[in-house]
């Protein structure tokens, strides 16, 4: 297996290429500048991973999260979850649709119109990152659409199956929309031999192992 | 069942189902999607898709579609981020598929229309903007109310009900804390002279000023209260040793004899003040307005 501190760094540059690649769609689309960026990925155990993921929750508006999340599977198993602080959405998605926000005159209640929204947005976002490291690596995923949830007194236990044959991806994404900035996270809950694959595969492509 | 089925099961779907190959020509285009855009299957199978719906021309519509043919995942679109995918009428989002059928590929492109949901959602923004409006407006009157019912129009310091309500609570803090409740009574000396030398008016001002020079000589949680036409009433709660007293007390003594300039005229104003407290002068606020009462009429008769 290739070293974890090594590949971690390669595993950065290849989501933060992909989320690259879906600032640049975002900014087409909503006709803002738009950064997005990963600065960087822990590989953990489970038991670790939801030690990490719990504190990051209890840390986000008290642990109301809204999540984008897409199962995956064929050679690679695993799911995938785009972790927002819920409170920091409304406006999130009124700067995304160009309308006007007022914290006074808005339900903290999301509508299927913010859904949707958040659908699209988790669908590029998770589609650059995933199919980057899928081509990078050459191993095909198949996914469907993004499921979309308010979490209240959200836990890690929503996004990490605990199992001896699984490891967490921990990922903090900051995402700038021309000067607000909304701090989420991504987890990436995956089967061993899936992470095992491509880290073999970075390393035969990069390491020239 | 087998394909032939397909064309008449996705002609009862309630959402616009476009079929087209890998160079974008449209195969199929069922009948919701001819009442969602207005032209009969006829008319546009065979033509490429953008040149039927030139809004997918832009070029992110392109690289999903590109993406699309090539990892099969399928890419969403949603009716808010796009708001005019097919015209101006209906809000739809879309949904991109792609479906092998022998050794061809097909992208199947669903429109689905959700322009019921904008109407009811905008309906309901504007219901909840309209009560936050009422909302803030309510609470505005509430201000308003409470300042009625509270303090001195002519003054704007607390009337009896405010001061009532103070001391009650204060002198319960006291017993509890173990700390002395001061109660000062104030008294203008001869106000009805200023208003019959000087007019109502300007004898109104006077009283203000003199609530003014009360308040800025109090502390921040002291209750200055106008009891009666020329009197006023000072609540001191936690006072824990007379040294606090004698602090506030110097800032009104420098105020009790001097001369003030309104409307041009320049009026001598004097206070008599008695200052009763708690437990020492009595135990009940009523005790206390009469003890402090009594002191300040001493005073008066001393400053004679």
């Amino acid at each position: 297996m290739a070293d974890k501190l090594n590949s971690s760094d390669i595993m950065t540059e290849l989501f933060n290429i992909g989320v690259g690649q879906a600032a640049n769609t975002l900014s087409d689309i909503i006709g803002k500048r738009i950064d997005l960026s990963i600065p960087n990925v822990s590989i953990l155990n489970p038991e670790k991973g939801k030690h990490v993921l719990d504190q990051y929750l209890a840390q986000v508006a008290e642990g109301t999260v809204m999540v984008s999340s897409i199962s995956f599977d064929q050679q690679l198993e695993g799911r995938v979850s785009l972790l927002f602080p819920a409170d920091k959405m409304h406006q999130f998605i009124a700067l995304c649709l160009h309308e006007t926000w007022d914290e006074e005159a808005v339900t903290k209640e999301f509508t299927d119109i913010d859904y949707d929204t958040i659908r699209e947005i988790g669908n590029i976002v998770i589609n650059s990152m995933i199919g980057e490291l899928s081509n990078a690596v050459s191993i095909p995923v198949k996914y469907t659409l993004p499921e979309i949830d308010v979490l209240d007194h959200a836990c890690a236990d929503h996004f990490v199956v605990f199992g001896d044959s699984q490891l967490v991806l921990i990922m903090y994404l900051d995402f700038d929309i021309e000067g607000t900035e909304i701090a989420g996270a991504i987890v990436i809950n995956m089967a061993l031999n899936s992470l095992e694959e491509i880290l073999d595969q970075i390393n035969k492509l990069y390491n020239g192992v | 069942m087998n394909d032939a089925h397909l064309p008449g099961i996705l002609n009862c779907i309630n959402e616009g189902i476009v079929l087209i190959k890998r160079d974008l020509e449209i195969t199929y285009w069922n009948p919701f999607m001819e009442n969602l855009h207005g032209e009969k299957s006829s008319k546009v199978l065979g033509r490429k898709l953008e040149d039927v719906l030139p809004s997918l021309k832009q070029p992110f519509f392109s690289r999903a579609m590109e993406q699309l043919v090539a990892s099969g995942n399928p890419v969403f679109f949603s009716a808010a981020m796009h708001r005019d995918l097919i015209n101006g009428q209906h809000q739809v989002n879309l949904k991109m598929n792609r479906i092998q059928v022998g050794d061809e590929l097909i992208l199947m492109l669903e429109f689905i229309d959700v322009t019921g949901q904008f109407k009811r959602i905008n309906q309901l923004r504007c219901y909840v903007s309209q009560l936050s409006h009422l909302n803030t407006e309510l609470k505005q009157k509430e201000k308003v109310i409470e300042k009625l019912a509270y303090y001195d129009r002519l003054t704007g310091v607390a009337n009896r009900a405010l001061f009532e309500k103070f001391a009650d609570k204060y002198l319960s803090l006291a017993k509890r804390r173990n700390t002395m409740l001061g109660l000062m009574f104030v008294d203008v000396n001869e106000f009805k002279m200023i208003n019959d030398t000087y007019g109502h008016n300007t004898g109104d001002k006077v009283m203000t000023r003199v609530a003014s020079l009360l308040t800025e000589s109090t502390r921040k949680h002291d209750i200055v209260c106008r009891y009666g036409g020329d009197e006023f009433l000072v609540l001191l709660p936690d006072i824990r040793t007379m040294n606090d007293y004698y602090q506030i007390a110097s800032r009104i003594e420098a105020n009790k004899r001097r001369r003030i300039i309104q409307d041009g005229y320049s009026i001598a104003v004097s206070l008599s003040i008695g200052i009763s407290f708690y437990p020492d002068d009595g135990l009940t606020i009523s005790e206390l307005v009469s003890r402090a009462d009594e002191y300040m009429y001493a005073d008066k008769q001393n400053s004679r």
